[in-house]
């Protein structure tokens, strides 16, 4: 029968059809079913993260020199975002239109809130608030930012905060999208121990995003805040030494406690905005700084090397002590302003006559110590420079940092060809000329072992870390030694006494302290000479040395030897001031 | 009356609604339950009352019936509610949907005038009733929707079938159509092409194989003409069908999200009224179109095989009611009410699974929405009625 027929086919029809929705159901509970279940959790859990405090960093008086305030940023949700939405934002906010444009149709499917600028003024604010219905997507949400209450005095020690690159989430699974992260100085160096951790609560969430409540079945994880660094510095010393090096173009200062080897002060001049570096500079900012041929981004005390001029000579006549050539009263040809060897005349800065040692030292005589050079011979006084460690990094906690260079036999040959270089480098070397370079950073430690007998403190920041529990580290400092007789030794630092009392550093005397330093001056040909101060104070019984260097402001004496008498002064007046205090 | 209760049909269609209405609730709450119970009510006195009118009665009034669906369609583009479409009267209380009816009228209408005579492949067996469907899904698409349009085009084609029209005929007549879908590009209409040349020529004269060229050049034209005219969002639906994954802010927002629910019901399900897409509006027309998300999301796999096999079963018995009916009216009423449910529920779940593009149509028995509800006790009210009463 012919209806019979089309009946059954009709079924067969049906029955196809069916087992095609049937395939597809299976296929979708049964073998995705795991996948789409978490899915389904996925679209109704957001994880929201709870920023962590970043930990302060505090000066060893309890001095805030890094801190969080908040800040307003703007956020917009994309997939809510339309163009006139858009438009409208742009006008209210002054956002670089059309590359954040491009960049948020790359995100167009996201239900989560993106930043698109962070530290907005309050103006603004209250502009994109009162036009709230115009910008819907958009929203102002309150974050931390960094402050550094010191500015530019404690740019380079403290450092500054970026947003986390790509690589950087790829390589530390810590950091998500608009994190910050330290990016030099203290703030980088300590980056783990500040950032503190995360907190995450869940939330259930509607198709639209919005919040519902939180989610019953998974307990909030509460942010951890970062711990509080205490470092070794003295603020108001910090402040000081930028005050009186601010005038001048390019200058570094560095100055450490003795007792531990804690720097109590380290500044380098041009510094720069720090707020504004974290706060994220547009790209003219930006290109002014890298052009500016000052670099105020280097971290002179650590990162530039200069020849130490005179200062080196204590340690030239250590060097002669210590391999028996000479006593302290041994004199040489008598310094009629210059000193010929080979076929070149080397020049002393005015003619000293017949010295013994020490007033060689106190007048920094250079005729003395070229002869006294050449008694040495390259070798043996290269291999005594290289005993005071100049061509080796100090390891402070401050990162990056360069080493000095002493110019040895083996490097000569290297850098020249074997002999291929004269013989004028011994004398240049003998009065700190020349290839061999210290960091400011490095004469200050020479001079902590000078002070300390050849014992001294490896220099640090790091005092403590503190979290709400209490004390988590404590520094412990590290003493180190270079080989000298304490004997020979003080003879030198007899010397530093005179050059301060009557010879060519008058300019770090005080009355009522007896201060030992040498000034140097590095030639730094076509350009005017950089200028040397390095002492350390009260003589008798050293407590804490500074050294300073102004650059291409000729001789050490007049502008940098001030700049040390103004910091011990400081110094000691802070400590009678604390002392009372207590 | 006394047959009635007992019928497994209707309780068959009985448990279809309580699945239904529990679903509702579950996913949208007491409100949309209790609007849809009291449609129940209705639905069920237009079940009875469709039980006992005599089949006489519609084949006497089938043109009038026709003609005031007609008048409703038109009257609801002019004066109709709805979101960003015109397809109610809004009556106060409750929403009346004329495009329900206008699906048992064209039944009607069609069993009326192909009844108890022989039908060819002539103008004047086709010629009216392809009228009378293009009119009815022209209106419909104007308010605009879609899905409900396209409806009586099964409509038309299964009771041609039954009726006894070779299936080369149905071709062709259709072939206007097919041009029309595959026009969007040459790829596919050049194939139909040649296939409709090879069958036409060996079929028809050459008269009418000349003019059925003529047309089907014109509609595989026309496609991309239309196309440009379709509301934006049903360009998006019909795009998003092409390219699901790609782009979770459009359409396929709906598509995405309903896959998420149906497939984590996994085997079980999460559970009457545990379901969390559903609750928390992730799925878009919860209550309504996409009712078996909900459902499966809460009932599972096994809850959707169940639920298949129920609609199996109505499905069947209303072919055997057609199979088994006396007198050819009655079948072919059967026949089209056959073709109406079959094709809503492969089509809702197709949908709503992502087989088929997303076109807007209610899950018989299922679905929140008054007027389909009525429309389909009804339906069950007048297979009772050729079953039971022999007249």
């Amino acid at each position: 029968m012919e209806i019979e027929y089309r009946r059954r086919r009709l079924v067969l029809l049906i029955g196809i059809f069916l087992l095609i929705i049937i395939a597809k159901l299976f296929q979708l509970q049964i073998i995705a079913g795991k996948r789409y279940f978490q899915l389904a959790e996925a679209n109704r859990i957001r994880k929201v993260f709870t920023p962590a405090a970043r930990g302060k960093i505090f000066d060893r008086h309890n001095t805030i020199l890094a801190d969080s305030r908040p800040a307003f940023a703007l956020s917009v949700i994309p997939c809510e975002l339309d163009s006139q939405t858009m438009s409208n934002l742009m006008n209210f906010a002054q956002i670089d239109n059309i590359r954040i444009k491009d960049w948020l149709n790359n995100f167009a499917y996201l239900r989560t809130p993106i930043k698109i600028k962070r530290n907005v003024d309050l103006l603004t604010v209250l502009k994109i608030e009162e036009n709230a219905k115009f910008l819907r997507g958009v929203s102002v949400e309150i974050e931390p930012i960094r402050t550094y209450p010191l500015g530019p005095a404690t740019a380079h020690l403290i450092g500054y905060l970026g947003e986390v690159t790509t690589e950087e989430m790829k390589s530390d699974t810590y950091y998500r999208p608009w994190h910050y992260t330290g990016r030099a100085g203290i703030e980088a160096q300590y980056e783990i121990y500040l950032r503190g951790k995360e907190g995450i609560r869940y939330a259930e969430i509607d198709a639209t995003g919005r919040e519902i409540g939180p989610l019953p079945e998974k307990r909030e994880i509460l942010p951890v805040a970062g711990n509080d660094i205490y470092l070794t510095i003295d603020a108001e010393l910090q402040k000081l030494a930028y005050e009186l090096v601010s005038k001048y173009q390019r200058a570094a200062v560095v100055g450490i406690d003795l007792k531990d080897g804690g720097i109590l002060c380290l500044v380098s001049q041009p510094s720069f905005n720090s707020e504004l570096l974290t706060q994220g500079l547009v790209s003219t900012e930006w290109q002014k700084i890298i052009k500016d041929k000052s670099s105020p981004l280097l971290n002179r005390a650590l990162m530039s090397a200069y020849p130490p001029g005179s200062t080196i000579k204590p340690l030239i006549a250590l060097a002669g002590l210590e391999s028996n050539l000479i006593d302290k009263e041994t004199r040489f040809s008598g310094c009629q302003g210059s000193f010929t060897y080979g076929n070149r005349k080397y020049k002393c800065w005015t003619k000293h006559g017949s010295l013994n040692l020490t007033n060689a030292i106190a007048y920094s005589c250079n005729v003395y110590f070229y002869q006294l050079g050449l008694r040495l011979g390259l070798d043996r006084l290269t291999s005594y420079l290289l005993q005071w460690r100049i061509n080796e990094k100090t390891n402070i906690d401050l990162q990056p940092e360069r080493a000095g260079n002493v110019p040895t036999r083996e490097w000569l040959d290297k850098r020249y060809g074997k002999n291929r270089w004269t013989s004028g480098v011994l004398p240049n070397l003998a009065i700190g000329q020349g290839e061999i370079l210290v960091t400011p950073l490095q004469l200050a430690l020479l001079y902590s072992a000078i002070a300390g007998d050849g014992e001294y403190y490896e220099p640090h920041l790091l005092k403590m870390i503190k979290n709400g529990n209490g004390v988590v580290y404590e520094f412990q400092p590290k003493k180190t030694k270079i080989p000298v007789s304490s004997e020979n030794i003080k003879i030198v630092k007899q010397a530093l006494i005179d050059v301060v009392k009557f010879g060519t550093g008058g300019g770090a005397y005080l009355p009522d302290i007896t201060v030992a330093g040498k000034t140097g001056t590095a030639e730094n040909p076509p350009h005017p000479d950089h200028a040397w101060f390095v002492g350390y104070a009260p003589a008798e019984n050293p407590e804490v040395v500074f050294c300073v260097i102004v650059e291409n402001v000729g001789k050490g004496g007049a502008i940098s030897a001030p700049i040390v008498q103004q910091l011990i002064k400081k110094y000691f007046s802070r400590k009678n001031q604390i002392a009372n205090n207590e | 009356m006394n047959r009635l209760h007992s019928s497994p049909i209707l309780i068959a269609s009985l448990v279809l609604f309580v699945l239904g209405t529990i679903t509702i609730y579950s996913a949208v709450g007491k409100t949309f339950f209790l609007r849809q119970i009291i449609w129940f009510f209705i639905a069920i006195i237009g079940l009875i009352i469709a039980y006992q009118i005599p089949r006489r009665f519609w084949e006497n009034t089938a043109i009038f019936f026709y003609l005031l669906i007609l008048l409703l369609l038109i009257a609801v583009l002019i004066v109709g509610t709805g979101v960003g479409s015109k397809r109610w009267f809004n009556l106060g209380f409750i929403n009346f949907q004329p495009s329900e009816f206008a699906k048992l009228s064209l039944i009607i209408f069609l069993a009326q005038f192909w009844s108890n005579r022989q039908i060819t492949f002539s103008i004047k067996d086709l010629f009216l009733p392809v009228i009378a469907v293009i009119v009815y899904s022209g209106l419909i698409f104007l308010e605009p929707d879609l899905g409900t349009a396209l409806i009586f085009l099964p409509i038309l084609a299964v009771m041609l079938y039954w009726k006894g029209l070779p299936l080369y005929h149905l071709f062709l007549l259709f072939s206007p159509i097919i041009s029309f879908v595959t026009g969007f590009s040459l790829y596919f209409w050049i194939p139909f092409f040649i296939i409709f040349l090879v069958i036409s020529y060996k079929k028809l004269t050459i008269l009418s194989w000349l003019i059925g060229l003529i047309i089907n050049i014109i509609s595989g034209l026309s496609s991309p003409i239309i196309w440009l005219n379709l509301k934006d969002y049903q360009k998006a639906r019909i795009l998003g069908f092409l390219s699901p994954w790609l782009d979770p802010k459009g359409m396929n927002w709906n598509l995405i999200q309903s896959r998420i629910a149906v497939g984590s019901g996994r085997l079980w399900g999460k559970g009457f009224l545990s379901g969390t897409q559903k609750k928390l509006a992730f799925l878009p027309n919860r209550h309504n179109d996409f009712v078996f998300s909900s459902f499966a999301e809460e009932f599972g796999f096994i809850g959707c095989l169940l639920l298949l096999l129920l609609y199996f079963y109505l499905i069947y018995q209303f072919l055997m009611t057609a199979r088994k009916a006396r007198d050819e009216f009655s079948s072919l009423i059967a026949i089209g009410l056959f073709t109406v449910l079959s094709y809503q529920v492969l089509v809702n779940i197709g949908m709503v699974l992502g087989l088929l593009p997303i076109t807007g149509i209610a899950l018989p028995f299922l679905s929140y929405g008054g007027s389909s509800l009525l429309f389909y006790f009804i339906a069950v009210g007048i297979i009772l009625n050729i079953r039971n009463k022999p007249e």
